[in-house]
């Protein structure tokens, strides 16, 4: 980068040729000579100005007066391209700069117009400001500065982010002399920090873009005589190269853009032909990144890119991220713990993994969408920005049109239910999760629970269907499986022995529902446990309509029961409680009628049992141990030896 | 710099080579330039790029506006990894 001839100069005082480095070896010749005449111009220029012109772009105006004094006509394309590229890269009419960047290329020596080198410095300020502060990490505070900082930067925000980035770079440790040269020449030195900067960067990068770049600042416009008011006296410092090789390898990607690849124009092409045809030398281009620098590059400026981040933001917000966002929710969750224990084991390096926070952006008030005045007739058209015209509420206040039993309308309003049931299922176990126990609570959360019991057992739309069939058609929905199962245990004791009732009721309907999801396995948890609270007569109840022959049918319900396995368990489970509860029974006085049922109820079940092949029994997920010892009592030897045989065969297969 | 941990994001995509493929079949292969929050790409030095067998041709196209919806997935090209592809180009009269 700066070549260790060079840092001699650097005493000369004047920070400029410092800039000048980047220059190729065969332009340094010229340099030597022309820099006297540059600290000679420069001190001439610092007259004290006025405050009318705003320090900025006179600090500027200067560097590039006393750049242009190396009138080489080598230099300029050199320029040329860079100054154009860099403004077609900014919004900067282009107009503006080609008349500059033209004239650049005819004649060096033309006095250029104080406006458009003004108008350039300011331009190659804003390129080059925004590149800074990616630069370096603590230079990004400086984009937080209040825009209107200072009387003498007229609010141009990069070149304000240009002079407290530089502000910084003068501030920073590495720098090597900090004299009172920041107040004095805050205007400039930023500037001039910033090429400097630059100019390191690139250079280590050993591009041929270093030769683009550098004599850019010092290129163009000749001030008139009444301009800039810097005094550069004391020197500036060269900021340290190390603070700059920060982050090397943005730079490259950032500072790509003044490329010999850069739409050129055509003079300026042919110019640039016509030098490496000269033989310039060239260092061969760093295969750092894939493709050739991207001439291309950062169209979307990072303005640009924070909008979409945030308008995305914006869009996740919400107010109960964990039914919005459960996954993430629990896996960041996930995270954080295992961090956590990461820590406590010891492990030092513990890092903050980034948690998705959205901006919490006030939403627009919702805005009246109709305008009333007092006196006046009916409404009035009012235009706001969201509308136009807005002069009818057009918002339909009617119920929603008689819906045909059509099927799908059918099946979509169960879904429908199903989706809100889970809402305040998901409610209730929240303020489970939440407050366990607290009086008040219990009573809200009983009526919120009796609610959803009383949601589940709704009726469709047409009221002539059956008591359960709400009930039923939500079964029938995976979703509403999974429902049921949920909301089980946390039903009172009457409810749940009701919805359990029911599906026993309703078994082989939803046995031949069942058959496409096989989800009714997780009804079998918590109805084995509703089970256990069964009262004798209830479970009489719920066998008994296993054992009833439907009319027109020959088979009973039992028999596809027994074929399905959440049937079978469930059948397995209400019979094995039966007979506990009848064993705990015998002591007491027994309800005859009720007992008899109960046997004829098992006997039938047992001759069911052995009814069937063996295969064609399913297989049940518990097998309670005194199904056998119950069909021994009220069953002959010979159909025992049958039962035995299938219900070994399914009792191996549980214990395999 | 990740802007949305968590999250996917075509932020990050941006000026690099990326292979789009269309609802309606087109491949198109390009520089994305700009995104916006619906997922409008604006593709650079596109070409299309179409496939028959082992063999594929290129279209260039210049300069594409993608509408979001019509993007069934894109991908980032790697550039050194590009060339080596069993497939073999051909020019695009012959496709």
């Amino acid at each position: 980068m700066a070549t260790p001839s060079r840092k001699d100069s650097h005493g000369a005082g004047v920070y400029l040729p410092e800039a000048n480095n980047a220059l190729s070896p065969e332009e340094t010749a010229l340099e030597q000579v022309c820099q006297p005449e540059k600290i000679k111009c420069l001190q001439g220029s610092c007259l004290d100005q006025g405050s009318g012109k705003s320090h900025v772009p006179l600090a500027l105006e200067e560097e590039l007066v006393s750049a242009s004094q190396l009138e080489e006509e080598e230099l300029d394309p050199d320029l040329a391209p860079d100054m154009e590229e860099e403004e077609a890269e900014e919004e900067e009419e282009n107009d503006l700069g080609d008349p500059a960047v033209q004239s650049a290329v005819h004649n060096s020596q033309v006095p250029r117009q104080e406006g458009v080198g003004l108008s350039r410095a300011v331009c190659v300020a804003q390129a080059v400001a925004p590149h800074l502060s990616s630069l370096h990490p603590s230079l990004e505070r400086s984009s937080q500065l209040p825009w209107n900082h200072g009387p003498w930067c007229s609010g141009d925000a990069p070149c304000l982010l240009a002079l407290s980035v530089a502000d910084e770079c003068l501030q920073s440790p590495c720098c090597e002399k900090k004299t009172g040269y920041r107040e004095a020449v805050f205007g400039g030195s930023p500037f001039l920090t910033l090429h400097s900067a630059l100019d390191l960067a690139l250079g280590m990068q050993q591009s041929e873009t270093l030769d683009h770049l550098a004599p850019l600042p010092f290129r163009p416009s000749l001030p008139s005589a009444g301009s800039a008011a810097r005094h550069f006296g004391p020197q500036l410092p060269a900021p340290d190269p190390s603070l700059l090789c920060s982050p090397p390898t943005s730079w490259p990607l950032r500072l790509s853009l003044p490329s010999h690849l850069t739409q050129l124009h055509p003079q300026h092409q042919r110019i640039l032909k016509q030098q490496q045809q000269q033989g310039r030398p060239r260092s061969p281009p760093a295969k750092k990144w894939p493709q050739q620098p991207d001439s291309y590059a950062n169209l979307m400026t990072q303005k640009e890119k924070d909008w979409v981040v945030r308008v995305q933001m914006v869009q996740l917000q919400s107010e109960n991220p964990r039914l919005d966002d459960y996954y993430y929710q629990e896996y960041y969750q996930k995270l954080e713990k295992k961090q956590a224990d990461e820590e406590l084991l010891g492990q030092r390096s513990r890092f903050e993994s980034l948690k998705l926070v959205t901006p919490y952006i006030q939403k627009a008030e919702a805005y009246e969408s109709v305008v009333r005045i007092e006196g006046s007739l009916g409404q009035v058209a009012v235009s706001t920005c969201f509308t136009p015209r807005r002069a009818i509420d057009a918002v339909p206040h009617g119920t929603q049109e008689q819906e045909t039993a059509a099927a799908s309308s059918q099946r979509l309003w169960v879904l429908y239910r199903i989706e809100k049931m889970f809402l305040q299922l998901l409610e209730i176990e929240d303020g489970q999760q939440d407050a366990p126990a607290q009086p008040r609570d219990s009573e809200q959360r009983s009526s919120r629970v009796e609610k959803l019991f009383q949601a589940l057992k709704a009726q469709g739309q047409n009221n002539l269907e059956a008591a359960d069939d709400g009930f039923l058609q939500a079964l029938s929905v995976g979703k509403g499986k999974a429902l049921v199962a949920r909301l089980l245990p946390i039903l009172p004791r009457d409810r749940a022995v009701s919805l359990l009732l029911a599906i026993t009721r309703h078994l082989p309907f939803l046995v031949k529902r069942d058959v496409a999801d096989q989800a009714l396995q997780m009804l079998f948890q918590p109805l084995s446990k509703c089970i256990r609270h069964l009262t004798f007569r209830e479970l009489l109840q719920g066998l008994q309509g296993l054992m009833r022959l439907p009319p027109g049918s020959s088979e009973r319900p039992i028999t596809m029961v027994l074929q399905n396995q959440f049937g079978i368990s469930l059948l397995y489970a209400l019979l094995s409680h039966g007979e506990q509860l009848v064993s705990l029974n015998s002591s007491l006085k027994e309800p005859s009628s009720d007992h008899s049922a109960w046997t004829d109820m098992v006997v039938l079940t047992a001759w069911e049992i052995a009814q069937m092949p063996t295969a064609s029994l399913a297989e049940p997920l518990a097998f309670p141990s005194n199904l056998l010892p119950l069909f021994c009592h009220h069953v002959d030897k010979q159909l025992v030896q049958k039962l035995e045989a299938r219900m070994e065969y399914v009792t191996v297969e549980i214990r395999s | 710099m990740n802007y949305m941990p968590g999250t996917a994001s075509l932020i990050e995509d941006i000026d690099k080579k990326h292979l789009v493929l269309l609802r309606d079949g087109r491949t198109l292969i390009g520089f994305l330039r700009s995104i916006d929050q619906f997922a409008n790409l604006v593709l650079h030095q596109t070409v299309e790029r179409i496939h028959v067998g082992k063999k594929y041709g290129d279209i260039p196209r210049g300069i594409f506006v993608v509408r979001g919806e019509n993007v069934v997935l894109l991908g980032e090209i790697d550039l050194e990894k590009e060339s080596d592809t069993p497939l073999q180009q051909v020019s695009i009269e012959e496709i």
